[in-house]
């Protein structure tokens, strides 16, 4: 387990990291809610005065729907697909990856923990307050209990997994930013794709039932809508096996094709300047 | 077996040219020009363990992408290098965990927390047990003077703690080799003082081998006994401080005020002369005439008010040393 004390030491320099901003954390918090706030209106008005059988039809009836905002809200702390690492980001472009190779880690595991690190520890101090908000908020604008105690363990245990599918999504996107002259460009292009195919925009579910099987199947489904359909009730505990292999599945592909390129960018790299 | 064994290792990188101003952009995004340039042409050398090497060039003559090799950074296009019988580009996580970096423009500490928040973070990275950590930190802090900065924030240090930190970071691990790229540049003089025994120490007392590119050539002359010198990747010079100064300050120069008017157009045994408003400046080779001799005879000559025989300063070597071998 000689990788373990690395890891623990990443989580807790972040960990005591995320707790040095404390005003910069507020911030968020309050940009959270107040955007969760406002998705969660909008919600509301096209179920209130859509066609009356908006909701029926795509099996997510307005208290799933407004729930699935409020969480999507709470789970970007862990699966935020729009942010990559600033950190490394920085060190990517300012050619401080010559310092991370000078460490007896392997770059592309290093840079995972990192990542997960950072996530957990913001992760850990946003959770309370953003739900404990999105609870007490009156009716229809309010955060629903889990639909059974076995619904909520099955959706925790998937979204761990899409945790670490995110990690691994980001550790693509981090061996794409070391191709330093590709520009921002194919980052963007892939971080808006993330965001909308993982259902941070709108429930997977409330798009046309055509494209119902697809949007299931694709890998940044399981990164944030699978976990959190089991919450809902809309995916029953009895589907878990199949969804958590799935998203292992993704995973491991995830995986292996990002420390592949990484592997194959370091052989390429020059890391420029004195 | 040396403990660095570098040879005819060669670099080439690709640069993108594209003509200036707006023209030349669009042209550029249809023709790509791209120019190679050699960072390293067959370099050769070996280093022994224990040895402090001043490595000096100036800028954009290769020093850097050498150290990127050696440290396993960067994979050349052809050559061998062993360093501790290891490759470094292939076995790279087993090799750094015996080698230091100090990066003068790069810091490898966290920004925004107390340094030995960092400290700690690297104790784990490295795997080094609690009573080795606890004895290297308290060792280290000790002789570079850091104890009261550890609580502090990276980010509120001043440039000279901040090395100072940097060092210990990079040696906490204890690892047996140490590259050391600028690290004493925008440093004040004390701090470069200091900075300057700390690494004697740590090179003769704890035999940590270490090689050492800087700009400063105080660093070098009080370092280093052994210099290499890089210029268009190719190395010129490796051997010892003594013998490029040899080679390279032949001029000795005697630099007097004059008491009254003189007017002399030549001196027996000076290589020229120099007339200033008051002053008189005679360049001489000290192997070829002694100073005593050459004084004799301007005292002689010129009525003098005073006197100073001065050396050419490294400084002014080396830039000489680069114009000679054109660089």
């Amino acid at each position: 387990m000689s990788w373990l004390r690395p890891c623990l030491g990443i989580l807790r320099m972040h960990l005591r990291n995320s707790l040095q901003y404390r005003l910069a954390a507020w911030a968020q918090l309050t940009t959270n809610i107040f955007w969760g706030f406002v998705h969660a209106v909008i919600i509301v008005v096209f179920y209130r005065y859509g066609k009356q059988n908006a909701g029926v039809s795509s099996g997510m009836n307005i208290t799933q729907a407004v729930s699935y905002i409020w969480l999507v809200q709470i789970a970007l702390y862990l699966i935020p697909t729009f942010s990559i690492d600033r950190e490394i980001r920085n060190k990517i472009q300012q050619g401080d990856v010559g310092i991370e190779l000078c460490r007896p880690l392997d770059l592309y595991f290093h840079w995972f923990t990192r990542t997960a690190a950072s996530r957990f520890g913001r992760f850990l101090l946003q959770v309370p307050p953003v739900a404990s908000v999105a609870m007490l908020l009156p009716e229809p604008y309010r955060l629903a209990p889990p639909a059974s105690l076995l619904s909520l363990l099955a959706a925790f245990c998937s979204l761990l997994i899409g945790f670490l599918l995110s990690c691994a999504v980001v550790g693509i996107i981090y061996v794409l930013l070391m191709q330093i002259r590709w520009g921002d460009g194919p980052v963007i292009m892939l971080t808006v794709l993330t965001d909308m195919l993982s259902g941070s925009y709108l429930p997977l579910q409330l798009w046309p039932a055509w494209a119902q099987r697809f949007l299931y199947a694709q890998p940044f489904a399981s990164l944030l809508d699978l976990p959190l359909r089991f919450y809902l009730g809309t995916l029953a505990p009895s589907a878990f096996p199949g969804v958590a292999l799935m998203q292992l599945a993704w995973m491991i592909i995830f995986v292996a094709t990002g420390w592949l390129l990484m592997q194959r960018s370091l052989k390429r790299l020059v890391v420029q300047g004195g | 077996m040396s403990l660095i064994v570098l040879n005819e290792i060669c670099k080439t990188f690709k640069t993108a040219e594209r003509p200036p101003g707006l023209f030349g952009a669009m042209r550029g995004a249809f023709m790509r020009q791209s120019k190679e340039v050699k960072a390293l042409d067959r370099i050769s050398f070996s280093i022994e363990e224990g040895e402090l090497v001043g490595y000096i060039g100036p800028n954009g003559a290769g020093k850097s992408t050498t150290v990127k090799v050696m440290s396993g950074i960067l994979v050349p296009d052809s050559g061998s290098c062993q360093v501790m019988g290891r490759v470094p580009w292939q076995q790279r996580v087993a090799h750094v965990a015996q080698i230091g970096v100090v990066f003068g423009q790069r810091s490898q500490l966290w920004w925004d927390v107390p340094v030995l928040d960092s400290f700690e973070l690297l104790r784990d990275i490295y795997r080094i047990s609690a009573s080795d950590y606890q004895k290297r930190l308290c060792d280290l802090t000790d002789i570079l003077d850091i104890g009261g900065l550890l609580a502090t924030p990276v980010r509120q240090l001043s440039l000279g703690q901040r090395m100072r930190c940097e060092l210990v970071a990079s040696l906490l691990h204890n690892p047996r080799l140490l590259f050391l790229d600028e690290p004493t540049i925008g440093l004040d003089a004390v701090s470069k003082l200091a900075l300057r025994d700390f690494l004697k120490e740590i090179n003769q007392k704890h035999g940590v081998t270490m090689i050492l590119t800087t700009h400063d050539m105080a660093d070098i002359e009080t370092l280093c006994q052994r210099v290499m010198v890089i210029g268009h990747g190719r190395l010129l010079y490796d051997g010892l401080l003594d013998g490029l100064k040899r080679q390279y300050t032949p001029e000795r120069r005697i630099r007097a005020k004059l008491a009254g008017s003189c007017s002399l157009t030549e001196l027996p045994g000076a290589e020229r002369l120099e007339m200033l408003e008051n002053e008189i400046v005679v360049y001489f080779r000290p192997e070829q005439v002694q100073a005593q001799e050459i004084i004799a005879r301007l005292a002689a000559a010129c009525p003098l008010q005073d006197l100073v025989v001065e050396n050419q300063s490294v400084e002014e070597m080396i830039a000489r040393m680069y114009r000679e071998m054109s660089l």
